[in-house]
């Protein structure tokens, strides 16, 4: 993978993360009824139902789950702008980035074991930062895969070195 | 074409050489390539393949997610008769197991009335429980099971039929009973329920004018309200359905007996709650119930609320309950007619 496709990806989770705080910072108006829910109302799907559940809230809080979701999203923000900027091409920095991705995809899934298997109900604004957090793993997993050698390799092919000699 | 030029001479044979090493290191090099083309192929798919097994991964465990979902809704409670073992269950709890489980960490969001609140009275004269719920609410499910277990320690339910919350909303099929076509009968109290829709949300009973005055009064907005002789209001619900989320009604009423179980606390802390605000209304009646613990200490941290001396009948019968044959007020009315008033 080139410097620029690296580059892509990093681009690539940034706009993730920036929907991702949207969506978060949406979400948690709505908690606080600053603005109206915009969601579906009946079925499967259905916002309002499991916004007003007791798993909306951080357990032994009333604070909106969202907030936290909110503070991953800058932070992963954070991280990808660095990525694309001052710290462009490390590794560590994709490892960081993939188990900060990995820890919020850990409580996505106990998210949606709650919506399917307690509450029965999809929240579709929820679902949608849920496939934000989860694309954001997956392109951090595909960074972390790319061997470090490689991209040296990458640098080598970008300048070719002179091998003949002149007679 | 081969070459015939004789070779003569140091220079044409060093040539010879260079030319040789020139071809083995253009060799090596592209075979380096090769190999390094190669490899990246084969390391630019294993990240893909890595991504594959992820999201197989996550499909998985959604399946599984769904199966489990599948398999709550067909462990759900029954709906029907009163089931006699059941009622005795919950009728019947152990006051140690009620004063160990205490609030059961169940948080008071009773309400006190107003200073001057006339006390509320049922058709019978007694301070007058006054719920009003509907069947197909999950949280109404879940506070039914509090009201029975509290109510029981007042009177005798001699009916209580059985139900499940509606299934397509949230905490679907909550085990519970329904109070339509209950029966109760106590000495202290006048329980006065009002199950407005079944849980397909059909309407089943209209408050009548003074429930609806009730209702406006202390702006019953949503299912379950309580008032407890208008000396406590509960406005929702005291704990949450998901306590009660896959277990049928025998399997919550066998939990009742152990304090330490999750269903147990919040149903019993709740009904402790009730409890207190009831012995509030009927002063401390009986004292069996009333001086146990931990209803004392709970009547100290309820709300204040102003006692007045007076008792107004405000809540008549309901029409619907008057037609209920099955409804033990109304045959409690007609052999109390003699009795002393409360």
């Amino acid at each position: 993978m080139n410097k620029k496709r690296f580059l892509s990806w990093q681009a690539a989770l940034l706009v993730l993360s920036l929907m991702g705080v949207g969506i978060a910072i949406y979400l948690t108006s709505v908690h606080y009824e600053a603005v109206p829910l915009v969601c579906s109302a009946r079925g499967l799907i259905d916002c309002a139902r499991v916004l007003a559940s007791p798993y909306s809230v951080i357990p032994g809080t009333t604070l909106p789950i969202s907030l936290p979701g909110l503070v991953w999203c800058v932070v992963s923000a954070g991280a990808a702008l660095t990525g694309l900027t001052v710290l462009a091409g490390r590794r560590w920095l994709y490892i960081a980035q993939c188990a900060w991705s990995l820890s919020a995809m850990l409580v996505v899934l106990y998210l949606v074991y709650v919506e399917i298997v307690r509450l029965h109900t999809i929240c579709a604004w929820c679902s949608a930062l849920h496939a934000i957090i989860l694309a954001q793993f997956l392109i951090t997993l595909l960074l972390v895969q790319q061997p470090a050698g490689e991209q040296e390799a990458d640098v080598e092919r970008e300048q070719p070195a002179v091998t003949a000699r002149k007679q | 074409m081969a070459k015939t030029k004789q070779q003569n001479g140091p220079t044409t044979k060093s040539r010879e050489q260079q030319r040789n090493l020139e071809q083995k290191s253009k060799q090596s090099t592209s075979s380096r390539t090769r190999s390094r083309n190669i490899r990246r192929r084969t390391s630019r798919q294993r990240p893909w393949l890595l991504i594959g097994g992820v999201l197989l991964g996550l499909a998985l465990i959604v399946g599984v997610f769904l199966f489990l979902a599948n398999q709550q809704s067909s462990n759900s409670g029954t709906q029907g008769q009163t089931d006699v073992a059941v009622l005795n269950m919950v009728s019947t709890v152990k006051p140690s197991v009620l004063a160990q489980v205490g609030t059961g960490g169940i948080q008071n969001i009773l309400q006190g009335t107003p200073a001057g609140t006339r006390l509320l009275t049922g058709p019978n004269g007694r301070p007058q429980f006054f719920y009003y719920g509907a069947e197909f609410c999950p949280y109404c499910a879940a506070q039914r099971w509090a009201v029975v277990v509290a109510l029981s320690r007042f009177g005798t339910f001699t009916q209580l039929p059985e139900t499940t919350s509606a299934s397509d909303d949230i905490f679907p099929n909550t085990a519970t009973f329904t109070f339509y076509h209950s029966a109760y009968s106590s000495s202290y109290l006048d329980f006065v329920p009002v199950e407005a829709q079944d849980r397909n949300r059909h309407t089943l009973q209209i408050p009548t004018a003074d429930q609806q005055q009730i209702i406006n009064q202390y702006n019953f907005t949503g299912f379950p309200s309580i008032d407890i002789a208008n000396r406590y209001l509960i406005l929702g619900p005291l704990f949450s359905p998901d306590v009660l989320t896959g277990l049928s009604q025998k399997d919550i009423a066998s939990q009742l007996s152990d304090p330490t179980s999750r269903v147990a606390q919040n149903i019993l802390g709740s009904a402790n709650y009730m409890t207190a605000a009831m012995c509030v209304a009927t002063h401390n009646q009986p004292a069996s119930v009333c001086t146990a613990a931990p209803i004392p200490s709970i009547e100290q941290s309820l709300p204040h609320t102003a006692l007045s001396s007076g008792g107004v009948q405000v809540a008549a019968i309901p029409e619907s309950l008057v037609i209920d044959t099955r409804w033990q007020v109304r045959n409690e009315m007609a052999s109390m007619r003699n009795e002393q008033a409360w």
